[in-house]
């Protein structure tokens, strides 16, 4: 009964996306849910990380199927652009719901 | 590194910050969306259409009509326009990369751009009924300029976001009325206008090239890796 009860208590906590919840992350996923897409350079200028250090983030949030990536040309040169996908939307919607929920559930 | 920490700390997960999550992220495409008017482009031209106004009715003197004094400058702004457009291209772009904007922001745009259209087309019937009204009332021509230019530049400040365009939509309105207080003195010639937005013209060039150059110092170019 108690470890029922514990469970219930954890729900909240074990449905936080961990893929979002990383300080970087979170970053890269807040820019991208407000604008439809962007390219490296506006993310590296505006979070503050390094190129390899936003690939990185950005290679594990298209392998989770949250961020699409698109190739295209931009005056003759190559240009990324990133977006979140409908699940990346999803996904960040759901986490702002869950860590407002656990919070709101605190005494204050 | 100190860049990385400050920003980071913006993210920070507290009690207040997800419960204020709605106006964070207000804040933070605010932030982003007037990134692109931090190269001082926009005022520098703002500046050099003041110049018409500056040195038009100097024109005059010279023998050129009040059409022509204001024709004049139509390829002057558009050789700015083309200058300004390859800066913003080759310059502004690559040093702070490039965006989609959202739907929030698209939706602001759009009714931005009606209440321009509404705005502009209102002053264009004043200016028609101008003419008829115009010697009968003292400062009737630099209260209209002022209060037209007042609600331009503060809907443009709010909804570009963009809050010094209230400083600058201030300074511009109050220009004719001293420009005609001065005139009304004997002090100035044709209204005071070369001297008044000639200032005012000099103040939106050198804000911008101030703001120019504190952006290239701000934003260096960021090396791409493949």
């Amino acid at each position: 009964m108690t470890d029922r009860n514990e469970k219930t208590d954890q729900k909240p906590f074990n449905e936080i996306d961990k893929l979002i919840h990383e300080p970087a992350r979170l970053m890269i996923f807040s820019y991208l849910y407000i604008v439809e897409s962007a390219d490296f350079t506006f993310l590296i200028r505006q979070t503050g990380l390094t190129w390899g250090n936003l690939s990185a983030h950005i290679t594990k949030l298209e392998n989770a199927g949250y961020v699409k990536i698109m190739k295209e040309f931009k005056n003759k040169k190559p240009n990324t652009m990133l977006s979140l996908t409908n699940k990346g939307r999803e996904a960040f919607n759901t986490y702002r719901k869950n860590m407002k929920q656990i919070f709101e559930d605190l005494p204050q | 590194m100190r860049k990385v920490l400050c920003v980071t700390k913006m993210f920070t997960i507290t009690q207040e910050s997800v419960m204020e999550n709605r106006i964070n992220l207000d804040k933070l495409e605010t932030k982003i969306f007037t990134t692109t008017y931090q190269d001082g482009l926009l005022d520098m031209f703002l500046g050099i259409i003041l110049l018409q106004f500056a040195i038009g009715p100097l024109l005059t003197d010279i023998g050129f009509s009040d059409f022509e004094a204001s024709a004049v400058f139509i390829p002057v702004w558009f050789i700015a326009l083309f200058i300004f457009f390859i800066i913003k291209r080759f310059i502004t772009k690559p040093r702070i990369g490039n965006i989609k904007p959202g739907p929030v922001r698209k939706t602001k745009i759009v009714k931005f751009n009606i209440i321009l259209f509404v705005i502009l087309f209102a002053a264009f019937l004043i200016g028609l009924l101008y003419e008829d009204f115009s010697h009968q009332i003292n400062f009737l021509f630099p209260m209209t300029f002022s209060m037209i230019i007042l609600v331009l530049a503060s809907v443009s400040a709010y909804y570009l976001n963009i809050m010094r365009l209230y400083y600058y939509g201030i300074m511009i309105a109050i220009a004719p009325l001293i420009g005609e207080f001065l005139w009304n003195l004997g002090l100035v010639s044709h209204h005071g206008f070369p001297l008044v937005f000639g200032i005012s013209s000099f103040v939106l060039i050198a804000a911008g090239l101030n703001l120019f150059i504190r952006f290239l110092h701000n934003y260096p170019k960021i090396k791409m890796e493949s």
